[in-house]
């Protein structure tokens, strides 16, 4: 009979460690990324893979190389008259320093051409034209969505109201469009209701 | 035979005074050990806040100003189209806010998706005044959602932006829990938390967040505070910002301009 080691239980317990520690370590650096930041706690690859995800927006900026007369800012040839800028008051800015032309501002030149329009990986992508760009909405909606009257907006925020002459009496499906030019709301306005402006496709 | 104590006490008689000193020896390092082993364990030059590797070039800010949203929702719905969020959650939303004088008239149906509908009459007739609150994750500098994930999926970038790693992330929710601006969700398509991300993909390739570049009233400002020249640092200069649920010290990068208490 073979005589039995008297520190056997030692052994075996030994055994029994390094198998769980092995295998410890095999598991972990598996489970542990590669790119794993010790010091914050977190896997530094996150933050490539977050870079890489696409902007579906493009801002107002984007749209200018190629919509120039659409842009929500126009471009006023400027004759380097002083005069000219002193005409115009507050809503022109001088652009550059040779004074060749001057930007007219209209009301809605904070708007976001894409909050009206959809966002730019719809329509183009780099200077070629994907998708058409709808406009999301023509009905009036789309306008009151921030005109409508509200206690909550700001009291100086020009609200839909009927106390502007031309619209007491409007009838549901008269489109604000008709009187007002969604990129420059306040011209087409004096102009009133001329219907031919804006044309028949809307 | 059992020996008496004083026999014990013969047989070594400064057993208790040894006891008593290696009791006092034994306190003693055991304090030391306490409050400066950490600090020589420590890896040098690493800070033991951990979440705090704060890049030293860019310190961006978000700012909403209370008194120029006008509750359309362009934030939410460009959002959405940006970062793909489902329907039924939100990364931003808009609260609004009716005061009467009967109460706090609180709301914000589907996050203002669609906008506001005016608020039924009964309410009107009570207000005294009314506001909206754009929300969104306030990206706190001590953000308990980083404390709360068991696995690191959630941090705090070298940029000060709290991101969520979704390949990392188990879906547990400790975090949704843990968030005591109630910005964070379980996305219900992918399983795993989801939160505001300030757009970390615009910004890192020079643009603004989607929220910021859709709002038609320069209500959402973004921007770095250590840039003297940027709005954001000029509302600092003016000193007239709040933050929401200072009392947690979460000390949140989202400043707001009006925000009234009832809010707070
Ligand atoms: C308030 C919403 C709104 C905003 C903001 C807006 N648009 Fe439009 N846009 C419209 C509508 C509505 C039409 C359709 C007008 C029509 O059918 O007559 C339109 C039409 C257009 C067209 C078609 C050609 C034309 O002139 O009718 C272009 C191009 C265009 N927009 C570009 C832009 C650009 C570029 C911007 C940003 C600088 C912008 N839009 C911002 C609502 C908007
Ligand atoms: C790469 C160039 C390019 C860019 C950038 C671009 N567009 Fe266009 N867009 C076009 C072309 C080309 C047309 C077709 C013009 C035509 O039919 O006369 C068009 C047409 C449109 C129309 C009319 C509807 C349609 O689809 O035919 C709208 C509205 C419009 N663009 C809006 C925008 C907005 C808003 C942006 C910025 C987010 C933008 N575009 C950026 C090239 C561009
Ligand atoms: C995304 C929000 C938004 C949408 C949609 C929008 N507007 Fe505006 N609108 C504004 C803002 C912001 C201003 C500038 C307000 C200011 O000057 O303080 C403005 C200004 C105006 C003004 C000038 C008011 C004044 O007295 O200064 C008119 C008119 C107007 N919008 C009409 C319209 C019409 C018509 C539509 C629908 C085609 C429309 N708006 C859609 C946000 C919007
Ligand atoms: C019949 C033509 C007409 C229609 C239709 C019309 N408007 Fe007007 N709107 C005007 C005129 C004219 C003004 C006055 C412009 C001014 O005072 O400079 C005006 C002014 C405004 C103003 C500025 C009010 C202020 O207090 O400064 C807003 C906002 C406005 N309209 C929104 C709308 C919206 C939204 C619709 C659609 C529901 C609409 N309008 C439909 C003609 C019209």
């Amino acid at each position: 009979m073979n005589k039995i080691s008297p520190r056997s239980h030692l052994y075996q317990l030994g055994i029994v460690l390094v198998v769980f520690f092995t295998g410890f370590v095999v598991i972990r650096s598996y489970a542990v990324p590669a790119s794993w930041n010790y010091n914050a706690w977190y896997r530094g690859d996150t933050l490539k893979d977050l870079k890489k995800l696409p902007l579906n927006y493009g801002g107002n900026e984007s749209c200018k190389s190629c919509h120039e007369e659409v842009s929500l800012v126009e471009v006023v040839e400027n004759q380097g008259e002083e005069e000219f800028v002193d005409e115009f008051e507050d809503e022109i800015e001088v652009e550059n320093d040779e004074h060749t032309e001057a930007v007219m501002e209209f009301e809605h030149k904070s708007l976001n051409c894409e909050s009206c329009h959809g966002p730019l990986i719809t329509h183009a992508k780099g200077d070629e034209k994907i998708g058409d760009a709808i406009v999301m909405d023509k009905s009036n909606s789309q306008c009151m969505i921030c005109h409508g009257q509200l206690i909550s907006r700001p009291v100086d925020f020009p609200q839909f109201s009927e106390d502007v002459e031309k619209h007491k009496d409007l009838e549901e499906q008269t489109l604000c469009m008709k009187c007002h030019d969604p990129h420059d709301p306040i011209e087409e306005a004096e102009l009133d209701e001329d219907e031919e402006l804006l044309g028949d496709e809307l | 035979m059992k020996p008496s104590v004083t026999e014990i006490n013969k047989l070594n008689p400064d057993s208790r005074r040894e006891f008593l000193k290696n009791l006092l020896s034994g306190a003693t390092t055991a304090t030391v050990l306490m409050v400066y082993g950490p600090r020589i364990l420590a890896r040098p030059g690493a800070d033991t806040r951990f979440w705090k590797e704060k890049s030293t070039e860019r310190e961006w800010a978000y700012v909403i100003d209370i008194n120029k949203c006008i509750g359309c929702g362009s934030c939410v719905r460009a959002c959405k189209q940006e970062n793909n969020v489902p329907a039924t959650v939100f990364r931003t939303w808009v609260e609004r806010y009716v005061i009467t004088d009967e109460g706090v008239y609180v709301d914000s149906p589907d996050g203002a998706l669609e906008g506001f509908e005016e608020v039924n009459a009964e309410i009107r007739d009570h207000a005294k005044t009314a506001f909206f609150v754009p929300k969104m994750c306030n990206h706190c500098a001590e953000p308990p959602c980083v404390q709360a994930c068991p696995v690191g999926a959630t941090f705090k970038s070298p940029e000060g932006f709290v991101l969520n790693d979704e390949t990392h992330c188990l879906g547990c929710g400790y975090c949704v829990q843990a968030c005591p601006y109630g910005a964070r969700f379980i996305n219900p398509e992918k399983h795993v938390s989801d939160k505001c991300t300030w757009c970390y993909h615009r910004v890192q390739n020079g643009k603004l967040p989607a929220c910021v570049e859709a709002c038609p009233n320069k209500a959402r400002l973004f921007g770095d505070l250590k840039d003297p020249e940027s709005e954001v640092a000029r509302i600092f200069l003016e000193d007239k910002w709040m933050i929401l649920k200072d009392m947690m010290h979460t000390e949140p990068y989202c400043f707001y301009i009006g925000l009234r208490r009832e809010v707070l």
